[in-house]
């Protein structure tokens, strides 16, 4: 994700797209769409259902745009906390999470079965351990590595300080170290 | 701030702690005795379970120590996730590593190298479109509340009057009509303008795309537009504001300033509305104006080396050889282009011309979106332009969907543009490409001081000079 854009530009893209620019919403789309897809993705484990809730966050963004101010915070944290607080709905509305289909779950493509099988049941394994975590351990991690943000980008977008970002990252790392294992996933 | 008796209180206690005895400091308050008795005995035996100050000390240091190890835990985890993120070996790590991290070790390793899944090309495509449609909606929307908002607050009466005027200033070709319609026009302009650039006239005037007040300049084209009631009438004020864009921007330029893109947008949106425009004019009606636009293109093409500006070449040639063709043939497009044109109509905004709906806005920005779309598609089975190094994505295994293009870092598509003044080509039926845009690949590129020029049509057969729209996807 592109973390190295110049501040301006950033302020001018925002300061366009509050005035309805189509372009500036395109632009914005394209900038941002992985990586609150990816992490809306594992926060709910279901690939239909985090393109859903990711045009969701663009949608509710486009109607409060009106409201967002540069206020020391970078403007993907505002989007991260739209996706926060619809995943966190979702939660509500089904606090049952439905199981993992492989089926459903195969990725299409060229790629070897064996391969897409191993992967496939990697990735589950991993977010079977994401769901051990706290939601705050949670977005912790799924914010550091899957999106590769920084601890003080993290910490704007949940509204922790660095040091409570840190902590929450130890905690994630050994909860997920304990389920995981400590050889089970290294392969040479 | 304590009241008297919680100060007594108080003052109590800490005599209590110097080691006076309870009966010698309720002496001191003789008429507060009852009152503070049961208090200070209560505050006594609590006292009394309290650790010794040695012990205080004790837990004191643990505590601390406590801490400290927990902020070295905290900071070895950081260290660990940037490690991994830094591409250093797992096994490495693993091997210099005490027992109680290696499962941190093998956590953040797996949560680096585990690909990320990607979402349907075809549902972010379809996004992309839906977000764009609603915002040039509510950008409509919010126009045309402006609009309104520039009318004075007129009695019913004069209300009723001024849309029965408008009613009957209907487009006609009747020069008589149109003067008459022009003069009205341009005395209503001028009070709008008057009313609400009071005070401000010369600055709107003199003003350049992206200073304060050149919206209200702006505002005052619209305000224009509203009342211009026929084709002859609006070609001519998009030609003249095409040309004061491009002066604006030639201005910019001159002064070492920036253009901004919708500056330029504008000034091709103006434009291809004054072509739509011409084309509804009947045959003998359109020379001039189609000459006079074929300059304006013409100007703007060679200006381009001073502007040092984006200027879509291919937008330029088309409206090239489409005022060529209005020149040469003075002929009608057939009624079947019109009509896929119009089916394929999208809301994306062109220069807004007036309450009249129309059924093809050309817009500037279209021939943009959709020339890139059908190279976007021949080139959707690559992967993305690298972007700037960045040591936290840019390692084997991770998702490579996180080298996100740098600034600018658009692929170019060949460019296959014809000479300028080449011969006007035939006038082929506009079919707009279904194809997705690439995800991962910005349509168009970051705003720069010296930007280059935006990737021409992809492909070198049937490039219509009529001016392609976008398709149109339906919302759910």
């Amino acid at each position: 994700m592109e973390r190295h854009r110049p501040v301006q530009e950033e302020h001018e893209l925002v300061r366009r797209a509050q005035a309805y620019e189509p372009i500036a919403f395109g632009e914005i789309y394209e900038r941002y769409y992985l990586g609150v897809y990816k992490y809306i993705y594992y926060r709910v484990g279901d690939q239909s259902l985090a393109e859903d809730l990711t045009m969701e966050v663009f949608v509710k963004s486009m109607e409060a745009i009106d409201s967002f101010s540069f206020r020391g915070v970078p403007f993907s944290a505002w989007l991260y906390r739209i996706a926060s607080n619809l995943v966190i709905d979702h939660f509500r509305r089904q606090p049952e999470q439905p199981e993992l289909s492989l089926e459903e779950k195969l990725v299409a493509g060229a790629e070897h079965p064996t391969q897409v099988l191993d992967q496939e049941l990697s990735h589950q394994a991993l977010q079977r351990a994401l769901c051990e975590l706290t939601d705050d351990q949670q977005q912790v991690i799924v914010l550091k590595f899957v999106d590769g943000l920084s601890n003080l980008e993290v910490a704007q977008i949940l509204g922790k300080t660095e040091g409570a970002v840190k902590s929450l990252q130890h905690r994630a790392l050994a909860s997920l170290g304990r389920v995981l294992g400590e050889q089970g996933e290294v392969t040479a | 701030m304590r009241s008297q008796p919680e100060q007594v209180l108080d003052a109590c206690i800490a005599q209590l702690d110097r080691g006076h005895d309870l009966e010698a400091v309720l002496a001191a308050y003789p008429d507060q005795a009852d009152v503070l008795r049961p208090m200070l005995v209560a505050a006594a035996l609590m006292r009394l379970d309290a650790p010794p100050p040695v012990h205080k000390s004790a837990h004191k240091a643990q505590f601390l120590a406590a801490v400290h190890e927990r902020r070295r835990q905290v900071e070895t985890a950081n260290g660990i996730v940037v490690e991994v993120k830094a591409g250093v070996p797992v096994r490495e790590m693993l091997a210099r590593s005490a027992p109680d991290l290696r499962p941190l070790v093998v956590a953040a390793w797996r949560m680096y190298t585990t690909p990320a899944p990607s979402p349907a090309p075809g549902t972010v495509a379809a996004g992309r479109e839906r977000i764009m449609a609603m915002a040039a909606r509510r950008q409509a929307a919010r126009r045309r509340a402006a609009r309104r908002s520039l009318l004075p607050q007129l009695p019913l009466r004069a209300a009723r009057a001024l849309v029965g005027l408008r009613r009957g200033l209907a487009p006609s070709p009747s020069l008589g009509r149109r003067a008459w319609s022009g003069s009205v026009a341009a005395i209503l302009s001028v009070a709008l303008v008057g009313m609400t650039a009071a005070g401000l006239g010369t600055a709107a005037a003199s003003s350049l795309p992206g200073e304060s007040f050149y919206s209200v300049k702006e505002l005052g084209r619209s305000a224009q537009m509203l009342f211009a009631f026929d084709p002859a009438r609006r070609a001519e004020l998009h030609l003249r504001f095409a040309e004061q864009r491009l002066r604006e921007m030639e201005a910019l330029a001159a002064s070492g300033r920036p253009i901004p893109r919708h500056a330029v947008e504008q000034w091709l949106s103006g434009q291809a509305s004054a072509l739509e425009d011409i084309r509804a004019l009947p045959r003998q009606e359109r020379e001039l104006l189609a000459d006079r636009l074929l300059t304006a293109v013409d100007r703007g093409r060679s200006a381009q080396s001073s502007l040092g500006t984006v200027l879509d070449d291919a937008a330029l040639d088309r409206l090239l050889r489409s005022s060529h063709a209005l020149v040469d043939r003075g002929t009608a497009e057939p009624p079947a282009a019109r009509a896929a044109e119009r089916s394929d109509a999208r809301e994306l905004p062109a220069e807004k011309t007036g309450p009249r709906p129309r059924a093809a806005e050309a817009d500037g920005r279209a021939p943009m979106r959709a020339e890139v779309a059908a190279p976007a598609a021949e080139s959707a089975p690559q992967s993305p332009p690298a972007g700037p190094a960045d040591p936290q994505v840019a390692q084997p295994g991770h998702d490579q969907d996180e080298a996100r293009p740098a600034s600018g870092g658009r692929a170019p598509a060949a460019s296959t543009r014809p000479a300028p003044g080449a011969p006007a080509a035939p006038e082929p039926v506009v079919t707009p490409t279904d194809a997705p845009p690439a995800f991962n690949q910005p349509v168009f590129e970051e705003p720069t001081d010296t930007p280059g020029p935006l990737p021409g049509p992809g492909s070198s057969q049937g490039d219509p000079p009529d001016l392609p729209v976008e398709p149109v996807t339906p919302l759910p």
